[in-house]
C-alpha cells in the first residue's frame, strides 16, 4: 500500500512537470492572425445573429451589397454599379458577376432576393425585419436578370443604403431548410474574404483564406478567433502574444504604452453613455429639476476619474466623429455649477431638510432609484460618483444593479408608465444618424423611447431627417434636432468613451484607427 | 480539537459580531465614502488605510467590517429560517408518522434531488437580488438536512418509556410534542444551526460573487471579491483579504460546531 | 421493482414541472437579450410568438414533455442548436474534470483519513484535521482565484483559463492531451482542495469507529501486527462506505462545478447552465435539469443498492 502511494505520488509529480513544460508553441506563424472575439458566437448567420462575437465572424465570412469604408462612408461591395430613380424610390443594382460562394456556386441576384425575403418572413426569428419595412410596408426586391436587382421603396428613406450592408446568404443551401435551426448556422458558407473551417465549442473558430475572393485576395492565410470572455485573461494572452489584438482597459493604458511588442491605438467611437429620466415620474416632470441635476454633475470629473481622460463629455445624442455632429454647435451645454443647481431646486419648491440633508416638497423627499445593468464596471462606478454629486445638492439617488435580462425586461415593459425612475445605459450608434426609434413619440411605450419623450418638433425633424437624401440638408436638420433634444434634457448625456486597442507590432497593413478602421479591410492585413 | 483552538474560535466569532456593531453604532468608519488620497487606482495598505482601498477609493478595512455585518446577518437569518422549517417539519413528520410522514419525506427527497445551486441561481435571477431574498432563498433550500435530523431524534425519543407513560396519563399530543420531545431535539439542532451558518455564509459569498447576492454599493465579502477580479494583478489585497475573512469566520463556526457536537456526544 | 421505477418517473416529472414553473416565473425574456436602436421592438414580439412563449404555461409544459418522449429535447433559443447536441458537446470537458477530481480526492483522502483515524490526537492527525477544517471553510471560487493569483499570474506556470490551445488542433493527439492536462491542473487543484476535506473527516471517523470495535481488539489479542490490522481490517471496512459516496457524487460529476467552470472558462456543462440561466435559454435549462435530475435520482438508487450489497445487515 505504501509503495502504491509512492508510485502515485511520483507519477503525479511527473505529470505536473511534463505538463508545465509542454507550453503551446508560439503562434508566430507568419500567415496566421490570432484574434479574441470575447465570447462564444451564438449563430453564424448574419440575418439572425445580434451578438458581437457572431457579428465579428460573420463580417469575415460574408459580404453584403454595400460595406462601410475606413472613413465611415458607404461603398459598394457585391454591387458593381447602381442608380437611383429621380423620385428616390427605385434603386437599380448591377451586381458583380465574378463572385462565387465558398462552395463554388456562383452568386446571383436570386441570393439577394432570397436574403431579404427571409428577413421579411415572419417565421424567421430576426430582429432586423423593421429595417426593411417603411411605414409598415415592405421594400420590394425584384430580380431583373441574373446580376441585376431592383428595390422599390414605399417612401424616401435615407438610411436605406446603410441597411444594404446586410450580408447576403446563399439561396441554394438554405432554401429548403428551416433557417432558425439549420446546421448552416454552425457551418456558414459566404462570399467573404475568409472561409469557415472549424468551430470548437467554447474554444475557438478557425477561418482560412478564400482563394476565389472577388476583390484583391487576403494576404493572411488563416485567422484563429479565440474565445476568451474574461478581460483579464485576454490581457494576459495579449502580453504572452497568444492573441494579436485586445481591448485595453483605461486604467492599464500606461502599462501597455511602453510595451515593446505592442502598438496602442486609441480612437473615438460611435457610442455614448447617458442617464435617462422616466419623464412620467412626477419628480422629473419639472424641467427645473432636470436642469438642476445637469448642473450638479461634473462631466469632466467623470471622464477624468472613470475614463482616465480617455474620452470626452457628451452633450448631444450624436458622437463627434459622426458626420451629423454640428460644426458650429448651437446646443446648450450645462456647466458644472452646484450653486446654480441649488438655486433651481429652491425655485422649483424643493427645500432642504437640514436633518436628513435631503430636499423635500409637500412632504415628499427628492429621492429616486437609478437602475443599471451589472457587469459594466465603468457604468457602476459612474453611478456611484453621480450618487455623491447629487447627494451634495440634497438629492438622494439609490442605485440598483440588475441582471441584464431582468433589466431589459424592466425598460422594455410595454406598460405606461414604465416601472423605473431613472436608467444609466449606453447607446452604440449606427453609421446612419437616424435614431427615430429612440426619440420619436410613436416609439413609446413599445419602442426604444422608454422615457416617454414627446416633442412634436422633434418628431417632425426626425421624419424629415430620415426622408431627406441629401447629406448637407440632413446635417442642418440634425443640428436643429440635437439642439432641441439637448434643451429638453430627457437624458443627461454623460460621456463618449474612447476605445483603446493594443495590437501586436507584427501585424501590418492596418487602416487608420477608427470605428471602421484597423482591421477593415481585412484583405490588407498581413504579418511580418 | 484542542481547547485552545476552540477558545480562539469563540473569541474570533465574538469579535466578528461585536466589532462591527460597535463600529457602526459609534460611526467610526465610512465604508461608502471615497478617500481623498484616491487618484484612480486602488491604494495599497498604508498608514491612512490599514488594508488599502478598493478600486473606487473606499477604505477596505471599513468595507470589510461592514461586510462582516452583512455576511453574518445573512448567515444567521438564513439558518434561522432553515432550522425553523426543518424543526417544525421534522417534529410533525416524526411524531405523527403515517401518511404525513411519507408525504413530508417525499417532499424532502424532491428538494434534495433538485440541484440546489442551480435552483438558487434561477430564483435569484427571477427576483431582483437583494439582501432579503438572499436570506430567504438560502433558508428555503437548506432545511432538508435539519428535517431528517429532527425526525430521527423524534423517532428515538418516541420509544422512550416516559413518553408512553405520558400518553397513558392522557396528556395531549401537542403538549407531549412541545414540552417533552422538543427539548431532546434541540441539541443536535443547535449543532446543525452553527454548522449551517457557515455553509450559508459560503453560499451567500458565492451568490454575491456571481452578482446575484448582495448588491453594491452595500458591501458583502462576496461582492467585494467580484469587484476585485479586474485588479488581481494590481491590487491583490482586494482579492486576498475578504477571502481570508470568510475562511476564518466559517472556520470558527465549524470548530465551534464540532466542539458542541463532541460535548453532546459525550453526554448522551 | 415496478414500484421503484414508478416512483423514479413520478419524481422526475415533479422535478421537471417545478423547475419549469420556476424558470418561467423569472422576469426577462430570451427574446429580449439585446438593446439596440437597430433592432425592431415589433420583431422581438414576433420571435416570442414563434417560440410559443405566449401560450399558457401548462400548454408549453405539455408540448415540451411530448417532444422529450420522442427524444427531442428542443432547440436552444440563443443558438438554434439541438439541446441534446449542446449538452453532449460539453460532456467531455466536465467528465474529464469530475472524474480526475474524484479520483484524486479518493487517492488523497483514503490514506490520510486512514492514518489520521489510526493515530487519533497525534500531531499528524492534528495537522490533517486543521488543514481539512481550513479548506472546508474556504469558498470554492476563492480557492480558484488564489491559485490563479499565485500560480498563473505570479509564477506563470499555468494558463489562467481555457481548455485547449487552438493552435493544437493540428497536432497529434498525445500533444493535445498534454495541453488539456496543462489547462486542467488549476481547476483540478481547486476542486480537490475544496472537496478532499469532507472525505478525510468521513473516513477518519469510520476508521476510529472500526478500530474501537471488538473484532479489532480480538485481532490484536491474537497477536496480529498493527500494520496488518490496519490494512486488512480497518482499511477494507472503512472503504466500503466510500462506495456510497461515489453514487451520491454522480450529479456533481455531470452537472459540473458551476462556479469553477465559470472562473476557469472550462467549457463544461456547468458553464452552459450558468449562461443559459442568464440568457433565459429555457430549452437548454430544461434539458440540463432533466439530465441532472435523472442522474441524481439514479445516483441515489445506486448508492442505496450499493450500501445494501456492501452491508447485508441493512434492510431497506
Amino acid at each position: 500500500m505504501k509503495f502504491n502511494r509512492f508510485l502515485v505520488l511520483i507519477l503525479s509529480v511527473a505529470t505536473l512537470f511534463v505538463s508545465a513544460c509542454s507550453k503551446s508553441p508560439n503562434s508566430t506563424a507568419s500567415d496566421t492572425l490570432n484574434l479574441n472575439i470575447g465570447g462564444e458566437p451564438t449563430i453564424l448567420n448574419p440575418i439572425l445573429a445580434t451578438d458581437a462575437p457572431s457579428s465579428e465572424i460573420n463580417g469575415l465570412v460574408f459580404s453584403g451589397l454595400f460595406r462601410i469604408n475606413t472613413d465611415m462612408s458607404i461603398v459598394p461591395d457585391l454591387v458593381a454599379t447602381y442608380s437611383i430613380s429621380t423620385d428616390g424610390l427605385t434603386y437599380t443594382f448591377k451586381l458583380r458577376d465574378n463572385v462565387k460562394w465558398h462552395d463554388g456556386q456562383p452568386f446571383t441576384a436570386d441570393d439577394v432576393k432570397f436574403t431579404f425575403d427571409k428577413i421579411l418572413d415572419p417565421k424567421t426569428n430576426t430582429v432586423r425585419r423593421s429595417n426593411y419595412l417603411l411605414n409598415g410596408k415592405p421594400i420590394q426586391f425584384t430580380v431583373v436578370d441574373t446580376h441585376i436587382i431592383t428595390a422599390t421603396l414605399p417612401e424616401s428613406n435615407a438610411p436605406f443604403l446603410s441597411n444594404l450592408c446586410m450580408s447576403i446568404i446563399p439561396k441554394h443551401i438554405l432554401e429548403n431548410q428551416d433557417i432558425n435551426t439549420a446546421t448552416f448556422n454552425r457551418q456558414p458558407i459566404g462570399t467573404g474574404p475568409f472561409k469557415f473551417q472549424k468551430w470548437d465549442t467554447g474554444q475557438f473558430i478557425i477561418l482560412v483564406k478564400n482563394d476565389t475572393y472577388y476583390l484583391k485576395g487576403p494576404k493572411l492565410g488563416r485567422i484563429i478567433a479565440k474565445i476568451i470572455p474574461d478581460t483579464k485573461t485576454a490581457l494576459v494572452a495579449l502580453e504572452k502574444q497568444e492573441i494579436d489584438s485586445g481591448k485595453i482597459p483605461f486604467k492599464d493604458i500606461e502599462k501597455y504604452q511602453n510595451n515593446t511588442k505592442l502598438n496602442v491605438h486609441e480612437f473615438e467611437d460611435l457610442n455614448y453613455t447617458f442617464m435617462a429620466f422616466n419623464l412620467k415620474n412626477p419628480i422629473f416632470k419639472d424641467i427645473k429639476v432636470r436642469q438642476a441635476i445637469a448642473h450638479a454633475i461634473d462631466k469632466k470629473g467623470l471622464t477624468d476619474k472613470i475614463l482616465k481622460g480617455h474620452g470626452s463629455p457628451a452633450h448631444i445624442p450624436a458622437a463627434p466623429i459622426s458626420w451629423s455632429y454640428p460644426n458650429n454647435p448651437t446646443f446648450p451645454i450645462f456647466e458644472y455649477n452646484p450653486t446654480q443647481s441649488a438655486r433651481l431646486l429652491d425655485q422649483a419648491g424643493w427645500q432642504l431638510n437640514p436633518a436628513t440633508k435631503i430636499r423635500e416638497k409637500n412632504g415628499k423627499q427628492l429621492s429616486f432609484t437609478l437602475i443599471t445593468n451589472q457587469g459594466n464596471q465603468d457604468r457602476e462606478r459612474s453611478a456611484q460618483i453621480i450618487q455623491q454629486y447629487l447627494s451634495a445638492i440634497g438629492i438622494q439617488m439609490n442605485i440598483q444593479l440588475m441582471e441584464w435580462s431582468s433589466f431589459v425586461k424592466r425598460i422594455n415593459s410595454p406598460t405606461d408608465p414604465k416601472p423605473f425612475d431613472a436608467v444609466m445605459l449606453g447607446w452604440s450608434l449606427d453609421i446612419d444618424p437616424d435614431d427615430t426609434s429612440i426619440w420619436h413619440s410613436k416609439e413609446y411605450p413599445k419602442g426604444f423611447n422608454f422615457i416617454a419623450y414627446n416633442n412634436l418638433q422633434v418628431d417632425t425633424l426626425l421624419d424629415q431627417g430620415r426622408k431627406t437624401i441629401d447629406q448637407n440638408k440632413r446635417k442642418i436638420i440634425y443640428s436643429k434636432l440635437y439642439t432641441q433634444i439637448a434643451s429638453d434634457i430627457p437624458y443627461i448625456f454623460l460621456y463618449y468613451p474612447n476605445v483603446i486597442t493594443g495590437i501586436n507590432k507584427r501585424v501590418k497593413g492596418l487602416s487608420p484607427a477608427g470605428p471602421a478602421g484597423l482591421f477593415n479591410p481585412i484583405e490588407n492585413v498581413y504579418i511580418q | 480539537m484542542t481547547m485552545s483552538l476552540t477558545k480562539i474560535a469563540y473569541i474570533f466569532l465574538a469579535g466578528m459580531i461585536i466589532i462591527p456593531i460597535i463600529v457602526s453604532v459609534l460611526n467610526l468608519t465610512n465604508p461608502t465614502s471615497f478617500s481623498p488620497l484616491f487618484t484612480g487606482d486602488p491604494i495599497c495598505p498604508c498608514s491612512e488605510h490599514w488594508l488599502g482601498t478598493d478600486d473606487l477609493g473606499r477604505d477596505l478595512l471599513a468595507r470589510c467590517i461592514d461586510g462582516a455585518k452583512i455576511s453574518l446577518a445573512v448567515g444567521a437569518i438564513s439558518v434561522s429560517i432553515s432550522v425553523g422549517i426543518g424543526l417544525i417539519l421534522g417534529l410533525i413528520s416524526g411524531f405523527y408518522g403515517g401518511i404525513i410522514d411519507s408525504l413530508i419525506m417525499r417532499f424532502v427527497d424532491l428538494f434534495l434531488a433538485i440541484p440546489t445551486l442551480f435552483l438558487i441561481l434561477i430564483i435569484q435571477v427571477m427576483l431582483t437580488p437583494s439582501i432579503f431574498n438572499v436570506m430567504a432563498v438560502i433558508g428555503l433550500t437548506s432545511w432538508m438536512g435539519v428535517t431528517r435530523l429532527v425526525r430521527a431524534e423524534v423517532l428515538t425519543a418516541k420509544q422512550r418509556p416516559f413518553i408512553t407513560a405520558a400518553k397513558a396519563r392522557g396528556i395531549s399530543n401537542t403538549t407531549i410534542l412541545f414540552k417533552h420531545i422538543l427539548p431532546h431535539t434541540l441539541n443536535p439542532v443547535i449543532v446543525a444551526a452553527v454548522l449551517g451558518m457557515g455553509s450559508a455564509i459560503l453560499i451567500e459569498s458565492t451568490l454575491s460573487f456571481l452578482g446575484l447576492g448582495v448588491q453594491p454599493p452595500n458591501a458583502s465579502w462576496g461582492n467585494m471579491l467580484q469587484g476585485s477580479l479586474a485588479y488581481m494583478t494590481d491590487a491583490p489585497w482586494m482579492t486576498i483579504i475578504p477571502g481570508i475573512l470568510i475562511t476564518m469566520t466559517v472556520l470558527s463556526l465549524n470548530i465551534i460546531g464540532d466542539h458542541l457536537r463532541n460535548a453532546i456526544f459525550k453526554n448522551s | 421493482m415496478i414500484k421503484s421505477i414508478l416512483s423514479f418517473i413520478t419524481m422526475l416529472l415533479l422535478i421537471t414541472m417545478v423547475s419549469f414553473g420556476i424558470m418561467r416565473m423569472a422576469p426577462g425574456d430570451p427574446t429580449q437579450q439585446f438593446l439596440s436602436p437597430k433592432m425592431g421592438a415589433e420583431d422581438m414580439v414576433q420571435i416570442r410568438k414563434n417560440y410559443g412563449l405566449d401560450d399558457p404555461l401548462p400548454v408549453q409544459y405539455i408540448k415540451w414533455l411530448k417532444n422529450v418522449m420522442q427524444g427531442n429535447l428542443g432547440y436552444s433559443y440563443s443558438t438554434g442548436k439541438p439541446v441534446l447536441t449542446a449538452i453532449v458537446e460539453r460532456l467531455p470537458a466536465t467528465l474529464i474534470l469530475s472524474i480526475t477530481s474524484l479520483s484524486c480526492i479518493i487517492l488523497i483522502a483514503c490514506p490520510l483519513g486512514l492514518f489520521s483515524g489510526a493515530n487519533p490526537n497525534k500531531p499528524f492527525d492534528y495537522t490533517v484535521t486543521l488543514l481539512s477544517l481550513i479548506t472546508m471553510a474556504m469558498p470554492a471560487f476563492w480557492i480558484g482565484l488564489m491559485l490563479i493569483l499565485l500560480f498563473s499570474l505570479k509564477f506563470d506556470l499555468f494558463p489562467t483559463s481555457g481548455y485547449l490551445d487552438p493552435l493544437m488542433s493540428g497536432e497529434p493527439l498525445w500533444r493535445q492531451w498534454l495541453d488539456i492536462a496543462h489547462h486542467l491542473i488549476l481547476p483540478l487543484a481547486t476542486t480537490v482542495i475544496g472537496g478532499v476535506a469532507g472525505l478525510i473527516r468521513f473516513n477518519r471517523f469510520n476508521v476510529i469507529t472500526i478500530i474501537a470495535q471488538d473484532y479489532i481488539k480480538a485481532a490484536r489479542a491474537r497477536g496480529l501486527g498493527e500494520g496488518r490490522i490496519l490494512l486488512k481490517h480497518a482499511f477494507k471496512n472503512a472503504s466500503l462506505p466510500i462506495v456510497t459516496i461515489l453514487g451520491l457524487s454522480l450529479p456533481d460529476l455531470i452537472g459540473g462545478s458551476l462556479v469553477i467552470e465559470y472562473i476557469f472558462s472550462w467549457p463544461g456543462m456547468g458553464q452552459l447552465g450558468i449562461a443559459a440561466v442568464f440568457q433565459r435559454d429555457y430549452p437548454i435549462l430544461m434539458g440540463t435539469v432533466l439530465i441532472t435530475s435523472i442522474l441524481i435520482l439514479t445516483g441515489n438508487r445506486l448508492a442505496d443498492m450499493a450500501y445494501r450489497w456492501v452491508d447485508p445487515r441493512i434492510q431497506s
